[in-house]
């Protein structure tokens, strides 16, 4: 399996957010798509998800468009996990990830719905607060809970709109590894819209970079990530530096007084 | 071991549900017994059961049978089914709208009803007179406040369908519909004559001192089928819960679930307030007594609020009926006379496990 978009276009109402965008996501990778604030990212998803349609050009899943597919097909086939889950009223965790388990429910849920959502509670370490109202945890709890409840829809393809934004240090590795792994053992694709150039370096395969006129550059992060792309695209001058394991974007400040006297 | 989660709160939701509908039952049960004639609790049930099974040749007095069973039982009857719309119609349009202040009157619904019902009433008694009042003019009232109420589905659906529209869209529109009728009903008030104005003031406080048989007959399938549809529905609904996009990725169509729902709904609580009038809170406070007992899985949680609803204005319309004997209140004011405080404290004391 396959999805790629084919020059697509969109727009909200009369501001066109990007134009004859192509790009392609492999199954059994992790690929991140990065760039400044507003420049259509978090869009760039929605459409692939098919919750906004575009304008210009297709988006294939499969050789076939996406708008062709039998909804409940498309569900099975594509998770997605938004930036900020808007709950107004309170479920359980179960209940939360159970919902994942909507695409293939007629209204009874079957011992094997159930055995998927308690599998996928254990993996995700999230059996303990299987009773607790999702509004009673913390953020790293609410987003497991959303990424579990999108594997419960066993999706070859998981989109996350910034999974680790809102998260501490430790429950950022613990998400991207689990990501990782999601790519690595069972030959998913995994694609995430990053800000953080470090973590998006570390994790992914393969990167996208979006600029003003649609895509800037694409391929392996250490081809992606150079000090003169991040200065053309967002503007700053980065210092590079390869330490743990790793290759570290570090941006240079400009140092004012207050920075001095810290250092 | 591991089943024992789903299982467990199914089970737990399912054993709650029971205990509302025996608390219904026996809700009815004790209503029957009660009212101005004083008939004995074992005529109350002899009768009843003579009649039912048809064994017994006790005689009971013309005059208590027509009042149990002509008058007491279908207006029983009425306050459950009338409860159980309302209860059902609270619990979807507040999760249909993602809002915890929605009910079956958001959109408008009961201003356009009692519209229709002010027309019918100011322009009815001038056509017909005010002779045989009990008939025509209360079918008149009926048909005025359903057709009005149909026509504020109409509207809203225009409005949603010209803007693709979220939640908050819907609402606004209701409200601006609800200042729009009421400005109708303020009309027909001025115009209307001091026999025609007790009549509406009364119509709007909402009663089922009109109950019959037939309207139990008539309301009965239109409620099964528009809860059946929203049962139906209840995973949807549930998916909406999460977000609209999340619900889309989940393979639903969420302009249409909104749309479907909201006129199911709508067209229930019409028909209901057409013949009751407009009874307040049930639909507001039943979904939200529901929220704290069975959780907001709409599987459960419609059921629930139906039931719930169902016990509240039985409980509501027997008061209403033996408060202050022998003058009967209207029901509206009984509603929201206990559902006002009550919402308030959850207000108050509300827990963000139920909706933040």
């Amino acid at each position: 399996m396959k999805m790629s978009c084919d020059r697509i276009s969109f727009a909200y109402g009369d501001n066109s957010v990007f134009e004859d965008l192509s790009v392609g996501i492999e199954l059994g990778q992790l690929t991140s798509i990065t760039g400044p604030n507003g420049i259509g990212k978090s869009t760039l998803v929605k459409c692939f998800c098919n919750l906004y349609k575009v304008r210009a050009g297709i988006v294939y899943l499969d050789g076939q468009a996406i708008t062709t597919i039998a909804p409940d097909e498309l569900a099975r086939t594509l998770g997605y996990v938004p930036q900020k889950e808007e709950t107004v009223f309170s479920i359980s965790v179960y209940e939360a990830v159970l919902l994942g388990r909507r695409p293939y429910l007629k209204w009874k849920v079957q011992q094997r719905d159930q055995e998927i959502v308690e599998s996928i509670l254990d993996r995700l370490k999230l059996t303990e607060l299987a009773e607790r109202p999702i509004t009673t945890l913390s953020g790293g709890e609410r987003q497991k809970v959303a990424i579990a409840r999108a594997l419960a829809q066993e999706p070859t393809i998981l989109f996350l709109d910034e999974p680790t934004s809102n998260l501490d240090l430790n429950h950022q590795l613990e998400v991207m590894t689990l990501l990782r792994e999601l790519a690595d053992h069972e030959q998913r694709a995994i694609v995430v819209v990053m800000h953080d150039l470090n973590l998006a370096s570390r994790f992914s395969d393969r990167v996208y970079l979006l600029g003003q006129n649609g895509l800037f550059a694409q391929g392996k992060p250490a081809d992606v990530f150079t000090r003169e792309n991040i200065k053309k695209i967002y503007g700053i001058e980065v210092e590079i530096i390869n330490a743990a394991g790793g290759r570290y974007l570090i941006p240079i400040v400009k140092t004012t007084q207050r920075v001095k006297e810290i250092s | 071991m591991k089943e024992s989660i789903y299982a467990g709160l199914v089970a737990r939701r399912i054993l709650l549900l029971v205990g509302l509908l025996i608390t219904l039952v026996l809700g009815m049960l004790y209503s029957v017994t009660l009212g101005f004639a004083e008939i004995s609790i074992a005529d109350v049930y002899g009768l009843i059961l003579q009649k039912l099974t048809g064994i017994g040749d006790r005689q009971y007095s013309i005059l208590s049978a027509g009042i149990i069973l002509q008058i007491r039982l279908p207006r029983v009857f009425l306050a459950i089914i009338a409860g159980i719309s309302l209860g059902t119609n609270g619990a979807i349009m507040q999760s249909l709208l993602k809002n915890p202040l929605a009910s079956p009157y958001t959109l408008g619904i009961s201003s356009g009803a009692a519209c229709g019902a002010a027309v019918a009433i100011v322009a009815g008694n001038s056509l017909f007179g005010s002779t045989n009042m009990l008939h025509w003019d209360s079918w008149l009232t009926i048909i005025g406040a359903f057709a009005m109420g149909l026509l504020t589905i109409l509207l809203i659906n225009i409005i949603a369908s010209l803007k693709k529209s979220g939640a908050s869209t819907l609402i606004l529109a209701g409200v601006a519909l609800s200042y729009l009728f009421s400005a109708g009903i303020s009309f027909f008030k001025y115009i209307a004559d001091h026999e025609q104005l007790q009549q509406l003031t009364l119509w709007l406080m909402g009663g089922l001192y009109r109950a019959e048989w037939l309207d139990v007959l008539l309301l009965t399938p239109i409620m099964g089928l528009a809860v059946l549809y929203i049962l139906r529905r209840a995973w949807d609904i549930n998916a909406l819960n999460a977000g609209e996009e999340v619900a889309a990725n989940l393979g639903i169509n969420v302009q249409r679930l909104r749309k479907q729902g909201s006129i199911v709904a709508a067209f229930l609580t019409s028909v209901v307030v057409a013949f009751t009038g407009i009874i307040g809170f049930i639909g507001l406070v039943a979904p939200h007594i529901s929220r704290m007992i069975v959780g907001n899985d709409n599987r459960f949680l419609i059921l629930a609020s139906g039931l719930t609803g169902g016990i509240f204005l039985l409980l509501a319309d027997t008061a209403a009926r033996i408060i202050i004997d022998p003058v009967e209140l209207p029901v509206g004011i009984i509603t929201a006379l206990c559902g006002a405080p009550f919402f308030l404290y959850m207000l108050l004391k509300r827990r963000r496990e139920y909706w933040s």
